[in-house]
């Protein structure tokens, strides 16, 4: 029998360098996880408060009490959305749920305890609460079954659930603040939105109202086609909702933010509730969005070549539509009145957006609709506006005798119109 | 002891190998349940392969096994070969011979899923428009006709009739996509300005996974959708629910 060589050195650093290998291997097993960062003050309002640490120590703090902090959001306030569902979205939310958690319920059936696993932070720590309890003997088989069925199908995601999913989803191109400055979003175009503004453009409502539930979800569903933002239909309901919860926080605070920094700006100085009143009227808005829902009174009309042929009437009537100054006779969103030539006489888009971009009219030939394909969508876009771009709201576009412009159902045609150019058809 | 430890690990390793296969069979980490008419066929193939591989790869760890166990015996010098003809024939012949069968043997197969004119040159069901990072649909609606005003759009479901075959049209508006349904064995890439057609035909209702299998940009992982076979008749009531968006005059909200 021969005896094994004494390790040397290098043999160790070699087993040391596999042993690290495998380490690292065993540990992206796990789930990846973003760490929890800091809500930073929005520089823009920082520049309105100028140089006064104070001030920003105080703004700070008082954004901290009304909505907590990034690790523990919610604060005072709450806005919570479970209890503003209809009783048809709370079904489809348990409907959803249970899809969801079809493997777990199934586990719950059988009584395999051990394969109950959610991954959700309140979701686990509810169903661990109810483990306990049955370790402890306070729970029977029965009653843990029951109970565990209904936690999952009444699962709604809290603030921090949803600040995750967040972090896992969204931040990487909507940042921590939900400024649109994420690590990501500087390779995008259009950049993605920054929600401090509290200006959103795909809303179904009248005026430049903050969005509903309904709006926010949609756009999560759907996506926004053409630019970068996805359709996360691939979530639950109940994911949905709370994402459309945290998102609705963090525009509140950015808002109140900004608001703040400009009374200081133009006073020098806060009242006592300042925060507490700024965030009243700032909330109000987006609880007066369900009454400001824009429809069609009447039986849409069918797209027929007349229709069509008035359309493009209207379009190009500089004193009806007037659609063509900017998104060109053709179409192509080429129209003169988009353009401008700057002081080094280059021609660059004349018109910046709410957000400080340049922004070009959309070409309509491409059948790309990012405020959604359905012809009430674009009615919408046509006859309220596009908020925080120049966009005009056409139903708003009066002669100067107070007569609109074009009627409701003149804007039908437009859409038929605008439908038409990307619709030659074909097999 | 150095000839236990040398072969050890060799046997270590083959145990290892023979046995992650032994367990993940029959768990959610084998092959995912058979949901269209050819998944049968591809999983075949699969394990035939498999079994040609486990044979392969048991001999030559075998081999390996002996050949430390024996060699570390020995005392004399290690003797150096340049070349044995017959032995080259033999490992260049077998796998070769191997890999015509392979080809051979899944000729019917790829012919039936991707070559079948006569099937591919049907209308398509509905067209698959790919873009970073979402799967479209698009059925051509009432009049059967592409882009027309009656087309019916959604948007990550694709909701497709049970027991028939199903072409789809495919297309991509900025770089190469994938349209994969593990479920189905079904894989094409759809490739920029191209028209890609694909059939399939799910036997049953269900609910799949449809991903994206080609990296098509920082959000490829999140381009993810979901293939839904159902009923005939609920096809029907599908299309004419999407239908509805388009008369749709927005009072009370609906997707």
């Amino acid at each position: 029998m021969d005896t094994a060589p004494a390790p040397t050195t290098t043999t160790l650093l070699k087993l040391a360098a596999v042993a690290c290998l495998l380490a690292h291997l065993l540990a992206s097993c796990s789930e990846p996880e973003v760490p929890v960062q800091p809500w930073r003050a929005n520089p823009l309002a920082l520049e309105k408060l100028g140089e006064d640490t104070q001030a920003a120590a105080q703004l700070a703090q008082s954004l901290e009490q009304l909505y907590g902090t990034a690790a523990v959001p919610g604060g005072a306030v709450g806005v919570a959305g479970q209890s503003e569902l209809s009783a048809e979205r709370a079904r489809m939310v348990r409907v959803s749920n249970e899809a969801r958690y079809a493997r777990a319920l199934a586990a719950l059936e059988s009584g395999a305890w051990d394969s109950v696993k959610p991954r959700e932070g309140s979701l686990a720590a509810s169903w661990r609460a109810l483990r306990d309890r049955h370790t402890r003997g306070e729970l029977s088989d029965a009653a843990l079954r029951a109970e565990g069925r209904e936690l999952h199908l009444g699962w709604y995601p809290t603030l921090a659930d949803s600040a995750h999913l967040y972090r896992m989803e969204c931040q990487h191109c909507h940042g921590t603040e939900g400024g649109g400055d994420g690590s990501t979003a500087h390779f995008l175009k259009p950049r993605p939105r920054d929600f401090r503004l509290g200006v959103y453009k795909w809303t179904a409502l009248a005026s430049p109202a903050r969005p509903r539930r309904d709006d926010l979800r949609r756009t999560l569903h759907e996506g926004v086609n053409g630019t970068s933002m996805p359709s996360f239909a691939r979530l639950s309901e109940a994911q949905v909702e709370g994402l459309v919860d945290y998102v609705r926080l963090l525009s509140l605070r950015g808002e109140v933010e900004l608001r703040m920094a400009a009374t200081f700006e133009s006073d020098g100085e806060w009242e006592e509730d300042a925060a507490q009143v700024e965030h009243e009227a700032v909330w109000s808005r987006w609880q007066q969005a369900e009454t400001k829902v824009l429809a069609y009174e009447g039986v849409v009309p069918p797209s027929t070549p007349e229709s069509i042929a008035r359309g493009a009437q209207l379009y190009n009537d500089a004193t009806k539509g007037n659609c063509s100054s900017c998104h060109g006779v053709d179409g192509r969103g080429d129209g003169p009145a988009a353009w401008k030539i700057d002081a080094r006489g280059e021609r660059v888009p004349a018109y910046l957006d709410a957000w400080g971009d340049p922004i070009l009219p959309r070409n309509l030939r491409l059948g790309i609709w990012r405020g959604g394909d359905r012809p009430i969508d674009l009615w919408r876009r046509i006859a309220n506006g596009i908020p925080g771009g120049p966009m005009p709201a056409l139903r708003d576009t009066k002669d100067k005798d107070g007569v609109r412009v074009v009627t409701d159902e003149e804007i039908w045609s437009l859409v038929h119109y605008v439908r038409s150019l990307s619709q030659e058809g074909g097999a | 002891m150095t000839r236990v430890w040398a072969s050890g690990l060799f046997v270590a390793l083959l145990v290892a190998v023979v046995w992650s296969f032994v367990a993940a069979y029959d768990t959610e980490l084998w092959l995912p349940q058979q949901a269209s008419s050819f998944a049968g066929e591809v999983d075949a193939l699969f394990n035939s392969i498999l079994l040609a591989l486990t044979v392969a790869f048991v001999a030559v760890m075998a081999i390996l096994i002996l050949a430390v166990w024996r060699g570390a015996a020995r005392t004399e010098r290690a003797r150096t070969s340049h070349g044995d003809v017959r032995l080259e024939l033999l490992w260049t012949l077998v796998p070769a011979a191997v890999l015509v069968w392979i080809a051979v043997a899944q000729g019917p197969t790829w012919r039936a899923m991707k070559g079948d004119a006569a099937l591919l040159d049907r209308p398509a069901l509905a067209r698959v428009e790919a873009a970073q990072f979402d799967w479209r649909f698009r059925y051509p609606g009432a009049d059967g006709v592409y882009d027309t005003a009656d087309d019916l759009l959604c948007v990550h479901e694709l909701v497709v009739p049970a027991g028939e075959p199903v072409v789809l049209a495919m297309r991509t508006r900025d770089v190469i996509h994938s349209f994969f349904v593990p479920d189905f064995r079904l894989k094409q890439d759809i490739l920029p300005g191209r028209d890609t057609k694909l059939w399939f035909q799910a036997p049953a209702s269900g609910l799949h996974e449809l991903v994206c299998a080609e990296l098509c940009g920082w959000g490829h992982y999140k381009m993810a959708g979901v293939v839904r076979v159902v009923a005939r008749e609920d096809y029907a009531a599908h299309l004419a629910e999407l239908a509805l968006r388009l008369t749709h005059n927005g009072t009370e909200e609906r997707p």
